[in-house]
This record gives C-alpha cells, structure tokens and sequence, in this order.
C-alpha cells in the first residue's frame, strides 16, 4: 500500500515539476455579448502557456468595435484590432494542470487603429459650426494590471473573469484630435478599468 | 511551502501598490475654457510698449453683433472664422467728435482639434499674413503664427 501511494507521489510530481504543463485557450465572451446587445464590444483570444505551474506567459488578440454618441452628440465610430502580451503568476492554486487558479498578472497591450468623429460642434463668435473628422489614425500602448480566476465547470471546459487596471504609456493622437476609444484598452481615460469573461479550453493536456 | 506563498503574496502586493501609484495620476475632466483666440495688442513703436486706447468698439465684418463695445483696451481677444480663411474685424475708436476706424484682416489656415468628449473640440489656427487699410494703424506685426494657446500675444497692431 505504501508503495503504490510513493508511485502515486513520485507520479504527481514528475508532472507538477516539467516545465511544459499544457496550454490554455480563452474565448471573451463578454466582448461579444456586449456588441450584441448593443451594438460596441470587443471579441478576444489568448493563449497562455503554463510553465511549472508557476508561470503562465499570455498572449491575446481581439478586434473591437465601437459606436457610441455622447451627450454633446458627438459621434465616435471605430474598429480596430488590439494585442497584448505578458505574465501571469498563481496567487493560488489548485490542480496538476492549474484548472482552477487565482491570478495575478502584468501585460503590455497594444492598438493601431483608424476612427471617425461625427458631428463636432464648434461654437465662437462666428457662429456654430458641425464638423466631421474622418479616417484619424491612432497608435497606443498600455501597461495592464489584471485579477482573474477561472475555475474547471464542464469536464475540460473552465469558466472565469479577469478584473483590468490599465494606463496607456505612449499614444500617437490622430491629426486632429485624440481618439475617445481604443480598441483593448476601453474609453480613452488615466487610467481605465475594464472586466472579461472568458470560457477556457485545454490544449495538450 | 510558506516561502513560495510568501513570493505570490510580494507579487500581489507588488500590483496592488503599482495600482495605487498609477491611481494617483489619474487624469481630471474638462474644468477650463479650452477655447483659442487670437490674441491681440495695440503697440506704440515710439515708447516700444504696449497702450491702452479708450472707446474702442470692434466687430467682425459680415456680422451685426459688436465684440467690445466702447471699451479701454491694451489687449483683446479674437475668434478667427471657422468657415473661411480669412477673417476681417472692424475697430474704431471715438475720440470726442472725432471718429476713426480700421479693418484688420488676417488670413490663415484652420486645424481644428477635438481634445476629448469632454472637452469638445477647439480651432488651432495658423497665420498666413496679417495686414490693416492702415488709416489708424501703421503696421501689423506677427509676433507667432500658430495660434494654439491664449498665454502668448499673437500680433500687435502698431500705432
């Protein structure tokens, strides 16, 4: 009995201790609930590679698109694709293969993007005036900051959320004007908050 | 064990006050008057300084609204024409019975620029050229084309 349990520990660490434990994809489908409903939101994959069970390098890419008028009935329209990189680390774990984990992590993200803003209106002595910029291209690049945990729920298949604290580093404004929206990155404030939910898939397990 | 929670728990903490700093630079709304005007002052060459003339009253050809009405001025302030590139103001100044007047006209190029929703979008302008029907001014001088900011005197009108 004692041997097979040393058989069965000697087991599970040979695997927690390879440097290759599988990899992760995640689907947004918060993104895409929200361009249904109303019309703006983004669709996102990332892959992340979990290494040790210690480290989880992360990539993702999505595409955005957003259509919304303030009250000033300013019109903002955009689509724009987005990708960020970089490092999540387990806060807690809990299986061979971090099904279900709580994690912390740091990304750079970016965006190049085209956009067009409707009736601006310009108001001095001369009277009023609407104005529309059109094709504006804009590059940006944001520090991300994320919470997130994701747990196993249907065999394989896991569900979670990431909580998003980002900051843009370096952005290049249009000619005429500074984007309101950056595709990945959300409304273009210091800093902007931003929360996914994702369906996880399991790829060499 | 303890060792490797104690490097997730510097991690998360490592974020968090990252997250706090970051916080800390958060940008505020539009609280000014982001609106760009020509900057404008009457200048006596002979004392090489600024004047104040008294009843002044300026207004934009085409329009029918004054701008200044009978005022001391040393500087004003202009809006140049969104519409158009060239932009002419009448000024006048009454003397007792004596009354004299001058069309100013500047012509440039328009850059509007659309800061943010908040803010809206203000008309950065760039001076071509600049000149009066010099029947009380002598000259214009150009003293910075690009009219981005109100904090610089952008031409002076010599007397």
């Amino acid at each position: 009995m004692l041997t097979v349990q040393a058989q069965e520990q000697a087991t599970k660490e040979t695997v927690q201790t390879g440097w290759f434990n599988g990899m992760t994809l995640g689907l947004d489908v918060s993104g895409p609930a929200s361009l249904l409903i109303n019309g703006s939101g983004t669709g996102a994959v990332k892959m992340d590679v979990n290494v040790r069970n210690k480290y989880f390098p992360t990539i993702e890419l999505g595409r955005a698109k957003w259509d919304k008028t303030n009250d000033l009935a300013h019109r903002f329209q955009t689509v724009g694709n987005f990708a960020k990189i970089g490092l999540n680390l387990p806060i807690s774990i809990k299986g061979d293969r971090a099904e279900n984990a709580f994690l912390a992590g740091i990304h750079y993200g970016y965006s190049r993007f085209s956009y067009d803003i409707d009736n601006i209106l310009l108001d001095n002595y001369w009277g009023s005036t609407a104005l529309r910029l059109q094709d504006e291209t804009a590059r940006v690049g944001w520090l991300e900051l994320s919470l997130g945990v994701r747990v196993r729920a249907f065999g394989p298949i896991g569900l979670g959320w990431t909580f998003q604290y980002k900051r843009s580093l370096h952005q290049k404004n249009g000619s005429h004007s500074v984007p309101s929206y950056i595709p990945g990155y959300g409304q273009n404030t210091k800093p902007s908050a931003g929360i996914q939910a994702f369906i996880y898939i399991p790829l060499f397990p | 064990m303890w060792k490797r929670n104690y490097s997730r728990i510097r991690f998360f903490v490592c974020l968090t006050g990252l997250a706090g700093i970051l916080s800390a630079c958060a940008s505020m709304g539009c609280y000014e008057d982001n609106s760009v005007r020509l900057q404008v002052g009457f200048y006596q060459q002979s004392s090489s300084s600024l004047v104040a003339i008294d009843s002044v009253s300026i207004w934009g050809v085409g329009s029918d609204s004054l701008l200044y009405n009978n005022k001391s001025l040393q500087t004003f302030e202009l809006d140049l024409n969104p519409l158009s590139n060239e932009t002419r103001y009448v000024i006048r100044v009454q003397d007792g019975l004596f009354r004299m007047q001058d069309t100013l006209t500047i012509r440039h190029q328009n850059q509007p620029w659309y800061e943010s929703s908040d803010c809206g979008c203000v008309l950065h302008s760039s001076i071509d050229t600049c000149f009066t029907s010099e029947t009380l001014f002598e000259s214009v001088t150009i003293q910075e084309r690009q009219v981005q900011s109100n904090d610089i005197q952008h031409i002076l009108l010599n007397i």
